[in-house]
């Protein structure tokens, strides 16, 4: 699947029009581009125990980029290596193998570095989640 | 053309055509005779039928022809051509055909012959031909028309076909020619034949009273009922004829110009007459009805004069016959001559003269028509301008150049009906009144078989922006009779036009299309009225020459015969003339108890009494007719006998109403709501949380609403208008759905096609660097992929060097309060969600009722929604926050998904689905152990609504191709994204459906849905069992729909769900039984769900059934009661059924059989057609594309009168029984057996 790259950082991002600290994984297509569908598009990481699926995800409007968001502790089990898989409802599109998901998580830019933005992690995930 | 006889044995003219000499105002010879220099040859003029008939002299006989083809120049074709005086031996030897051995044999005799020898190589014994082979029969009585032969009602015979020039038989010394244009009122029977010669005589009629004068100017008439054969052969002086020559190999040679006069014309004793014929609007002469006269030149009608240096003369009649013609000479010196003339205008207050043969008018510019702008030119003196006729002439010696015998037809019409004409003027003062031909009994058969009667007079038809000239007649057969008008020549066509009607569709039924050639598309279907039901057929395509062709080319007039004959029956009229259709109107608009509007008049007959002063009469019991607004009227006598078209509902791509629209934007929406124009909705889109979120999205979208004129208000027409909310897909825009809005529009819906894309690229943005919030430039960061830099550019904060593209005020605005910055996309995002979508169509519902107040008719809304927005439509008949208000009624879902909520459609909805089999974005795929989410099946199958609902699954259609494309399935063909393969657009067209079709399935079934469920018209319902499919949306090969159709709860009584997973007992009915079935103790747990597809990977349905595998002669016997149960109130059994996708032996069984059982006897149904699963290809990466094929079930519907035909008692019955081949094997999943109206 070298059609895609991946990318995974801690960065801000609007969830609800409030700013939180999160972990985004950007999924490029380096030929061509994703399509609208009906399916909602999803990114999933996961290995051979376990697997945790973005809480959001959302496609560039060029439609070139999957980003999908994570909480940011959601992915501190990931200890090796790791399948990136992407697709839309049921449908897997792709997948692509990373070595180390901790390793590859690239940490908040500079420019972000210092704020006091609040964190989205698994248990403000909980407290949000409607039964 | 050819000249009738061998014309250098034509001696002289002792009777010529026309005055006798001895009574010349009383007498006319209407039979052109020769004296002969001896035998000569008669020779047929044209390719017609031939007929034999008696002579009063017993030596000879008398031959008609019938043309059947066109004369090849400008002029109507005769009907008749009869030949007077041809010696009875040149035909026959005593009973039989004369030999074709002897010398003198014609060459018809001699082909006859040969025909027999061909047939004898066939049948050895044929008998020889007797005369009756040509018709020849002494003892069949003098009242026979000629034209029941020609229509063969008389068994086996209908003329004998004979070639321009086929020497037919011989003149002995005298020969009779005569020319027939017109029977319309009249006969030619074999009485009339058997003359020698015939004169119009009205020397015994009276003249005193109106009643004497009027007949005397009617008897008159007839004499336009004839052409001087002359004349007629003039009209071919430009173009040239043949005649026999018999020094030609041909035996034949062409006359033309000078030598046409000097070889034929010449020889007759009128060779320099020149007639002009000018008829009024109903095609008698021109002033028939009294109406033209100057009073100050003793009631003159019309002026004429032969050079146009000359003064105008009064012109009279000659002879008080109703026509004008001149014998004399070109008094100008050119190669043609001239009438000068004026007619008067009187009453005729826009008066047009039509010209058959454009050659009368010398001009270059020559055009049939000359109208009041032309004629009058704002002359008021009672008289047109001049109207030039020319015809040619030739030299006669030293003498002046002298006529030569000509026939100038002119049609005087009238465009308006003026209300200050005479009593004695037909006034048409109605559109419809001048549509139609007279009729009288002569315009039908008396026969079995269908024939046509075409009228000899022309029709001159005037309405919105159009003036032509048309023909008319009459079909007639032993039932009914059809009147029609055809557009002969146009002076002006409106814009309004009939459909070309596409070959690749199947044709709608033709009414006769071997006696109306022209491609002419009908469509039958019912009106309900109290107390009957009456059936309307309309024109819905008329292909002339293969064209748009304008609707006023076309107006059908359907009656039964009995009717027709009560019209003509009529008393009151002068006998001798024609009645006229009045088709008087019944003040609307009507309504049908379904809600659909139609056209209705009452028939009468309008005509002349016998003083020649005109009324009207209408039978003692109305007769009535009935049009949808096409130009058909047919009486419900007629619709009845038309059983061979097929009665459906009416075309669902069609509209009743003018269209209008309300493109809406944000600051409309703003304007009429007093918001800004965005509204905030909770939706749960884009996340894989239970978490609900709040969406900006701005009201916009386009409404397509209906009007009685283009672009005007909504219409009047009735109260309210239902409106259907179009909910867009993921990815598509609400623009896209343009042809569903007009057509509901047009159908009286207001439909609004609501954006579902939201501004959620809103950001605020927090300083995280700079001096202060109060002073630019600042870095505000939203996710490092968005930042302002402080040249306002967005770029990429990861990577500031790849600045996006985007631009400040066009892409993005930015808002500043100084303690924050926003950064607004004005590029609205897709991925709302189903509850967003919700949400959101009540938003807009709101702004509708404000935009078009109680037109808006919120009691009846509809949603119509596609892929996301197909299961948003049932989510908001669930989540409907005002369902007191806001009364959803109808609900469709295109291609829906099945992902946002499990949803379930538990309001008592009907609720229809359409779906494709080549769907390449809700494809089905299946994601073990969890359900496939094949939305257009699930969502149908969990409905428990207790309205109806129906599914149509259309095999070769895609996501998008119903409203946009197919590249949602070539995108599945093209996975292979590193490769980038593009697949044959011409391979792909060859497995999916045409996106025309697609889009009329889509806009075609959701209207007539609509109209089934919203205005109650059931004529409808046909389409959504599968028993009917309109013929503009039909198509044919491997692509079909199916349907699963359910009816509403209180019309259907259920046997079997099998939803009973593993019980061996049914839930519904106690006490079924299994027959033998394959693999009987496991038959039980092959009773699927679709959650695991433990039996039935293929299947994409959300409902157990029984999933059978069967071998030869295997049944199913569901007992359904011991003691009979009654099902009379039914009138169908039905179930769902599909072969198992990729099961062994499918192709084994196309179909099988249903039984029932009584408390005595058994009968087997009709076979049920099960068609094969639509299977997926694989793609070229060989993935798991093939796992999308669907074993999808359809409904099969037997009519229980299959069995009551049987002698099945339908109120005892105890068993149902499914019948498998007795060959072979397979498989198969059943579900939902029962009985149902």
């Amino acid at each position: 699947m070298d059609n895609f790259t991946v990318e995974i950082s801690i960065t801000a991002a609007p969830f609800n029009e409030e700013i939180r600290i999160m972990i985004r994984i950007k999924v490029t297509m380096i030929l061509g581009k994703f399509a609208r569908r009906a399916y909602q598009q999803f990114v999933k990481v996961k290995d051979t125990t376990q697997s945790v699926t973005s809480f959001m995800c959302n496609m560039s409007p060029n439609q070139k980029e999957l980003n999908g968001y994570f909480a940011t502790d959601a992915l501190a089990s990931f200890t090796g290596a790791a399948d990136v898989e992407f697709g839309f409802g049921p449908e897997v599109t792709g997948y692509v193998p990373v070595p180390s998901i901790q390793a590859s998580i690239k940490p908040l830019p500079p420019i972000l570095s210092g704020t006091s933005l609040p964190e989205a992690n698994n248990a403000w995930l909980q407290s949000i989640t409607q039964p | 053309m050819f000249f009738f006889t061998e014309a250098d044995k034509l001696n002289s003219q002792p009777k010529p055509y026309g005055p006798l000499p001895v009574g010349p105002d009383t007498k006319f010879q209407v039979t052109s005779n020769f004296t002969l220099t001896e035998k000569a040859k008669a020779f047929a003029v044209q390719e017609s039928l031939l007929i034999v008939l008696p002579s009063t002299d017993p030596s000879l006989v008398n031959v008609i022809l019938k043309p059947i083809s066109a004369l090849g120049i400008s002029f109507a074709t005769p009907r008749y051509y009869i030949y007077r005086g041809l010696l009875k031996n040149g035909f026959f030897n005593g009973l039989t055909i004369k030999p074709a051995s002897d010398p003198d044999s014609s060459d018809l005799v001699k082909r006859i012959w040969k025909n027999i020898e061909v047939v004898r190589l066939i049948i050895p014994a044929a008998a020889d031909p007797t005369p009756t082979y040509l018709g020849y029969d002494a003892t069949v009585v003098d009242t026979l028309a000629i034209e029941d032969l020609y229509a063969g009602q008389s068994p086996s015979f209908s003329g004998v076909r004979v070639r321009e020039g086929e020497w037919i038989g011989d003149f002995n010394t005298d020969c009779g020619f005569e020319i027939i244009t017109d029977t319309d009122t009249w006969f030619v029977d074999k009485g009339y034949m058997k003359k020698i010669e015939h004169v119009i005589d009205v020397s015994t009629m009276l003249s005193g009273t109106d009643e004497q004068k009027f007949s005397l100017r009617v008897a008159r008439e007839s004499i336009l009922r004839y052409m001087d054969p002359a004349a007629f052969w003039g009209l071919y002086f430009y173009k040239g004829l043949q005649i026999f020559d018999a020094t030609q190999t041909t035996k034949r040679k062409k006359v033309i110009g000078e030598s046409l006069y000097t070889d034929l014309i010449s020889k007759y004793a009128t060779k320099n007459r020149v007639y002009l014929d000018i008829r009024n609007e109903k095609g008698y002469s021109y002033n028939f009805n009294k109406n033209y006269g100057d009073p100050a030149a003793s009631g003159s009608d019309y002026k004429l004069k032969t050079d146009r240096s000359h003064t105008y003369i009064n012109g009279i009649y000659n002879r008080h016959w109703p026509i004008y013609y001149s014998d004399g000479g070109g008094l100008e010196a050119n190669t043609h001559s001239n009438f000068y003339i004026q007619l008067r205008t009187d009453d005729n207050i826009k008066p047009i003269l039509f010209f058959e043969n454009p050659v009368l008018i010398p001009s270059t510019t020559a055009t049939r028509f000359l109208d009041e702008t032309k004629l009058l030119s704002g002359d008021t003196s009672g008289w047109t301008k001049d109207i030039v006729l020319k015809f040619p002439n030739v030299a006669a010696g030293a003498g002046p150049r002298m006529y030569v015998a000509n026939y100038l037809s002119l049609q005087y019409f009238r465009k308006e009906s003026s209300p200050s004409s005479p009593a004695t003027v037909l006034s048409t003062p109605d559109f419809f009144d001048r549509l139609f031909c007279g009729i009288s009994n002569f315009s039908v058969s008396s026969g079995p078989k269908l024939i046509q009667r075409r009228n000899s007079k022309l029709q001159m038809l005037t309405g919105n922006n159009y003036t032509l000239v048309a023909r008319s007649g009459v079909y007639s057969g032993p039932e009914y009779v059809m009147l029609y008008t055809k557009a002969h020549y146009a002076n002006s066509t409106s814009t309004n036009m009939y459909p070309k009607m596409v070959s690749q569709l199947e044709l709608k039924p033709l009414i006769d299309a071997a006696s109306f050639p022209k491609d002419i598309y009908f469509n039958k279907w019912q009106l309900q009225l109290s107390p009957n039901p009456v059936d309307v057929i309309e024109i819905v395509g008329y292909n002339e020459n293969k064209t748009a062709t304008p609707k006023e080319n076309l107006f059908l007039l359907g009656l039964s015969k009995a009717e027709f004959l009560t019209l003509t029956g009529l008393s009151g009229f002068h006998p001798d003339l024609p009645k006229y259709i009045v088709l008087e109107p019944v003040a609307g608009p009507l309504g049908d108890s379904l809600g659909f509007s139609f056209l209705k008049y009452k028939v009468k007959v309008r005509g002349f009494k016998p003083d020649g002063t005109t009324f009207t009469a209408a039978p003692s019991t109305d007769i009535s007719v009935y049009s949808s607004g096409s130009n058909m009227y047919c009486s419900a006598a007629f619709t009845t006998l038309m059983t061979h078209l097929p009665s459906g509902a009416r075309d669902p791509l069609k509209g009743d109403f003018q269209l209008s629209h309300w493109l809406y934007k944000k600051a409309d929406a703003a304007a009429l709501l007093g918001t800004d124009g965005m509204v905030t909705v909770p939706d749960k889109s884009n996340n894989g949380l239970n978490v609900t979120s709040q969406v900006k999205v701005a009201l916009e979208g386009h409404a397509y609403f209906p009007a009685d004129r283009m672009n005007g208000p909504i219409s009047q027409s009735k109260p309210s208008h239902p409106v259907v909310l179009i909910v867009h897909a993921n990815g598509q825009r609400y623009d896209q759905y343009q042809q569903l809005g007009i057509l509901l529009a047009i159908n009286g819906f207001i439909a609004v096609s609501i954006d579902c894309r939201f501004q959620h690229d809103t950001f605020k943005l927090h300083a995280t660097q700079g001096p202060d919030a109060t002073n630019f430039p600042y870095y505000f960061i939203i996710d490092e992929t968005y930042a302002l830099d402080t040249a306002d550019k967005i770029f990429d904060a990861n990577n500031i060097a790849l600045a996006k593209p985007w631009i400040k005020g066009t892409h993005y605005t930015v808002e500043s309060d100084h303690s924050s910055i926003k950064l607004n996309f004005k590029l609205p995002s897709q991925e709302m969600g189903g509850l967003g979508r919700v949400n959101l169509i009540f938003k807009h519902l709101e702004l509708i009722e404000r935009k078009f107040g109680s037109q808006a008719n919120v009691d009846k809304i509809a949603i119509f929604g596609h892929s996301r927005g197909g299961e948003a439509a049932i989510m908001a008949a669930n989540l409907n926050p005002n369902p007191t208000k806001y009364k959803i009624s109808s609900l469709v879902s295109l291609a829906p998904t099945d992902q946002f909520e499990n949803s379930t459609l538990t309001k008592d909805i009907p609720y229809f689905v359409l779906y494709g089999s080549r769907d390449g974005d809700v494809n089905g795929m299946p994601t073990p152990p969890g359900p496939m989410r094949s939305g257009g099946f699930t969502l149908w199958d969990r409905a428990v609504n207790s309205s109806l609902k129906t599914m149509a699954f259309v095999y070769k259609a895609t996501h998008n191709g119903f409203i946009k494309d197919n590249h949602d399935y070539i995108e599945v063909m093209r996975k292979d994204l590193t490769k980038f393969i593009l697949p044959d657009p011409t391979h792909l067209d060859s497995f999916l459906l045409q996106i025309t079709t697609q889009k009329n399935i889509c806009i075609g079934y959701t209207n007539a849905f609509l109209r089934y469920t919203l205005f109650n018209e059931n004529s409808w319902r046909p389409l959504f069992t599968g028993e009917w499919t309109p013929p503009s949306i039909v198509f044919s090969g491997s692509k079909g729909i199916y349907f699963q159709f359910q009816n509403k709860a209180s019309d259907r009584l259920p046997i079997e769900d099998f939803e009973s997973d593993g019980s061996a007992v049914s839930t519904i009915k106690p006490g079924w039984k299994k027959g033998k079935l394959r693999d009987l103790p496991a038959d039980i747990s092959k009773v699927a769900t679709n959650a695991d597809q433990s039996s039935d990977p293929y299947s994409p349905h959300d409902t157990k059934a029984l999933s059978v595998k069967w071998v030869a002669n295997d049944k199913i016997h569901f007992k359904v009661s011991d003691e009979g149960l009654d099902v009379s109130s039914y009138s169908a059994i039905s179930f769902r059924i599909t072969k198992i996708a990729f099961a062994a032996g499918n192709a084994n069984i196309n179909t099988m059989q249903v039984g029932l059982n009584d408390a005595f006897m058994q009968k087997v149904g009709k076979h049920v057609v099960i068609p094969d699963p639509d299977l997926r290809p694989s793609t070229s990466l060989g993935d798991n594309e093939t796992l999308t094929s669907k074993s999808a079930m359809m409904t099969a519907r037997i009519p229980l009168e299959v069995f009551t035909a049987g002698g099945i008692d339908l109120t005892k019955i105890t068993n149902i029984q499914f019948l498998f081949p007795q060959s072979g094997n397979g498989s198969v999943d059943i579900d939902s057996v029962e009985f149902t109206k």
